[in-house]
């Protein structure tokens, strides 16, 4: 499977599960994203579309940031370890 | 064949699996397991797939959904089986001692004075652990009966009901590391030794990782204690005593292995990934067989 119909299943399956259709096609149409930094207003890229839920640093400001949204690409601090967590 | 990836947070493990999957042809949807709503009494959407492999972060997460799976009949890798023996030390140190597979010696306790008790019988130093926890949070070595009793008191007055359990564990004097050995579907396909001036090993305590050879033993002990706990997927920790020889100390269901695959040589992910997609295949094939059966194929398969 390419990369683009790999992504564009996880968009469809995320939108079956959700009932939302705003979010589709929305991800890997260009090689690099970028998105602001909540903490420090950075700008922090990837170098692929990102997916909710992946860990990502601002190399200005040191944060543990996590994706929230992906259309359009929203950062938030990331959770500090809960109790339960682990491997 | 269809496999789920269920996950909390996608972090480089997970990245690690997706790419993996994709690169042996498997056809892979990563679900954040937050945005779901499960209907117990209908499967729905999940009905694509012939098996999940579970990434959660969150154990409680990971008990739910896997449970919940399980009832849809959905093969999951790990089973809830083993993902309950292998997350709670307790339910480990028996299922190890069942099988006849050397561990530390434990005691275990309800509350701070028969704690004091369990630990004088193991003798001091001792080391006290949540039953569920990773990366050696609120893991404590009590040298004395000094230390015992203010460990013991705070954990009783301030911990939470889970933290009144008092497992305590003999100490054992390792060489300044413990062992790591990731086996999937059976077969250890590697070792590393986590290093560190802390008697405390984690790498999530800044512990040191080294890829090192699987010997005979590393390769037996870690078999038999992940055949103890019916997990397809899982590092064994040990522990080298210069009294007692090697130990198994405990398992790990969700691993964690970024910083082993350059240390080691070896694909850990693609190793991962190949098995869940073996485990999927023959899912696919007996899903329309009763749970017997398909235990019996797998058997046969296997």
């Amino acid at each position: 499977m390419n990369i683009r119909g790999f992504s564009l299943s996880i968009v469809n399956f995320y939108n079956r599960l959700t009932g939302n259709h705003t979010q589709r096609n929305h991800i890997m149409t260009q090689a690099t994203v970028t998105a602001a930094c909540p903490e420090c207003d950075a700008s922090v890229g990837f170098n692929r579309a990102p997916l909710n839920g992946e860990i990502a640093n601002c190399t200005d400001c040191s944060s543990e940031l996590e994706v929230v949204n992906t259309a359009p690409i929203t950062l938030e601090l990331a959770p500090e370890v809960e109790e339960d967590w682990g491997e | 064949m269809r496999i789920a990836m269920t996950y909390t947070r996608l972090r480089t493990e997970e990245r690690l699996l997706l790419d993996a999957f994709e690169n042996i042809g498997v056809d892979v949807t990563p679900v954040d397991i937050r945005g779901v709503v499960f209907d117990p009494m209908d499967q729905g959407e999940w009905s694509q797939y012939d098996a999940v492999i579970d990434r959660s972060l969150s154990l409680t997460n990971t008990l739910n959904s896997v449970r919940i799976l399980e009832g849809y009949g959905i093969r999951c890798i790990n089973p809830l089986s083993a993902i309950l023996t292998c997350s709670d030390k307790l339910a480990t140190t028996i299922a190890l001692s069942n099988a006849d597979v050397s561990t530390p010696r434990v005691r275990v306790a309800t509350n701070a004075k028969s704690g004091l008790q369990a630990v004088e019988q193991l003798g001091y130093p001792a080391v006290i652990k949540p039953t569920v926890g990773s990366w050696g949070r609120l893991v404590a070595r009590m040298n004395d009966q000094d230390a015992a009793e203010a460990i013991l008191e705070h954990r009783e007055t301030l911990g939470s009901a889970s933290q009144n359990v008092f497992y305590i564990q003999e100490h054992i004097d390792k060489p300044g590391r413990d062992i790591r050995v990731f086996v999937v579907g059976g077969q250890p396909i590697a070792a590393i030794a986590r290093s560190s001036d802390h008697w405390v090993t984690n790498t999530a305590r800044g512990a040191t990782a080294q890829g090192i050879e699987l010997t005979d033993e590393l390769r037996d002990l870690s078999i038999r204690a992940v055949m103890a706990t019916g997990a397809d997927i899982a590092a064994v920790d040990l522990l080298e005593c210069p009294i007692q020889g090697l130990l198994v100390n405990e398992l790990n269901h969700s691993m964690e292995f970024r910083n082993s695959i350059e240390t080691t040589g070896v694909n850990i992910a693609e190793h991962v990934a190949r098995h869940a997609a073996e485990i999927a295949e023959i899912h696919a094939q007996t899903r329309t067989q009763s749970p017997a059966a398909q235990l019996v194929h797998e058997a046969i398969s296997s």
